[in-house]
């Protein structure tokens, strides 16, 4: 019977490991029987210390931790929010917002506007979806059709995600109708909401569309687009 | 232990059975190794790609079709018409146009039709409703109502322009397009809307009255103007014909008034 044979090698207080014996990233070519070691070809002898004491590196320079949602480059609940405070407070939003706008906002803001009149024991789901849906259909090709004559043409999604954002005013009628009875001061809000919701859309679609002499005409269907939904708000 | 599994009790027996398995196994790799199928495969794949170019061709003929003109509105040729649907009477003379096949924009002559102002003014139509029902007796106010005033808004408007395009097929000659039809019959709501405002305003059923007979009388002038251009006035003795011309078209105004009061009636 052969004696067992230590699986590590024989081992030996003396010996090296083997790692410092051979560096595991030299290329032996057999063929040639040459190695290339590892930082033969570094010209400088400062990056060739560090290859082999990587340590050094990270002493010189701070390495700054960043979170894991920006290391993914998902910002989007900051994004959400930096765009409804632009909405409500007619503040610039952020250069991406124009060029390409997210749907998750106004996801949250209609189901939200959604989700409000539950409180007061109102389902209007149905109708807010459908309305909204139906209107961004008509304000799409109404939009397009307008704009024809400067040949430009603005897609589905942007006019989408524009007017959901536009519907955070209405998002705050929403809640403090739950607080409010009815009363002039309700009705006054409901207007001033609507009218709120226009300019600050109105003012996104002028930038994109440029159409300056057309204000008024771009406006008033927006317009009557947020009355739909201060309606449904203010009086079911 | 049994090698094979018993097939009288199992129910996938036909997948798990070895032999069918390499039929399959067969069958797929002839299938993926024939050029054929291959060539098949590819044609399918450009098709759905360019059914994506398809439809962004398909859009951009629409917004730069002849549709557009109908759109080309601005602010002067809104208040122009919006008073013009108010009180006809002050715009005197011929509203024909230079040519009735060729598209003109709005903005150059006032009497060419457009879809904005009655697009925008039946849905204005339809939210002041809400509102005065909201106002006057919100308990019966529902969000399905909107739903409802536009539906019947729309087949009430649907079968006017049915009616009108039946008779002017019968009358030999005379060629309208629809478009321009469905345009120059739903000015009405631009009226209304101002009678809903003064209705909303002022709460009174005399006033109200006389504004909606005012407003009535308004929209069946408007429309006999209008239809004028299209009458037949030069197929036989320029005598007869103009005499059945324009009674022809005193009717076909008088339906708009009708379907108003319609309107009006029954809608709440």
């Amino acid at each position: 019977m052969q004696p067992l044979k230590n699986p590590f090698g024989i081992m030996d207080p003396n010996e090296k490991p083997k790692q410092y014996q051979n560096n595991p990233f030299d290329i032996q070519n057999d063929e040639l029987n040459e190695t290339i070691k590892l930082g033969d070809n570094v010209a400088s002898q400062e990056e060739k210390q560090l290859l082999f004491e990587p340590s050094k590196l990270q002493s010189n320079e701070t390495v700054e931790e960043i979170s894991l949602l920006e290391d993914l480059d998902i910002t989007s609940p900051l994004l959400i929010k930096s765009r409804i405070m632009s909405v409500l407070f007619f503040q610039k939003c952020d250069s991406e917002y124009l060029e390409d706008p997210d749907l998750s906002g106004p996801i949250l803001i209609v189901v939200s506007l959604g989700l409000l009149p539950l409180l007061t024991g109102k389902v209007h789901f149905n109708y807010i979806y459908g309305i909204g849906l139906w209107g961004w259909l008509l304000l799409y090709f109404l939009m397009n059709f307008m704009i024809q004559q400067q040949e430009k043409q603005i897609e589905f999604y942007k006019i989408l995600s524009y007017l959901g954002y536009g519907l955070a005013p209405i998002v705050l009628l929403s809640f403090l109708r739950i607080f409010l009875q009815d009363s002039s001061f309700v009705y006054a809000l409901a207007i001033v909401c609507a009218i709120w919701s226009t300019a600050s859309v109105s003012k996104t679609f002028d930038t994109i569309l440029g159409l300056q002499h057309r204000r008024f005409l771009i406006a008033y269907p927006l317009f009557l687009f947020y009355c739909t939904f201060v309606i449904i708000t203010i009086f079911s | 232990m049994k090698t094979q599994q018993d097939t009288s009790t199992d129910p996938f027996a036909f997948a798990f059975n070895p032999q069918n398995i390499e039929n399959t196994v067969n069958n797929a790799k002839n299938t993926l190794n024939n050029p054929l199928f291959g060539m098949a495969y590819a044609n399918f794949g450009k098709k759905f790609s360019g059914i994506g170019d398809k439809y962004d061709s398909l859009l951009n003929q629409i917004f730069s079709s002849q549709y557009r003109y109908y759109f080309d509105v601005d602010n002067m040729y809104v208040v122009k018409k919006s008073i013009m649907t108010i009180a006809p009477y002050l715009y005197r003379g011929n509203w024909a146009l230079s040519s009735e096949f060729q598209a003109i924009s709005p903005t150059e002559n006032v009497h060419a039709p457009d879809l904005y102002l009655p697009l925008m003014s039946l849905i204005t139509f339809v939210l002041l409703r809400c509102l005065n029902l909201g106002i006057t007796d919100k308990q019966e106010f529902n969000p399905g109502y909107i739903v409802d005033s536009f539906w019947k808004c729309l087949v009430i408007s649907f079968l006017e322009v049915i009616i009108i395009k039946i008779v002017f097929c019968f009358l030999d000659g005379i060629r309208v397009n629809t478009v321009d039809l469905i345009s120059h019959l739903n000015y009405r709501y631009c009226s209304l809307c101002a009678l809903m405002v003064f209705n909303i305003l002022i709460n009174n059923n005399f006033f109200s009255s006389i504004c909606t007979v005012y407003v009535l009388i308004c929209q069946a002038i408007f429309v006999y103007k209008t239809l004028q251009r299209y009458s037949p006035s030069h197929n036989q003795s320029a005598l007869e014909l103009s005499s059945f011309g324009s009674n022809i078209t005193l009717l076909l105004s008088l339906l708009q008034p009708f379907c108003s009061w319609i309107l009006l009636s029954f809608g709440q």
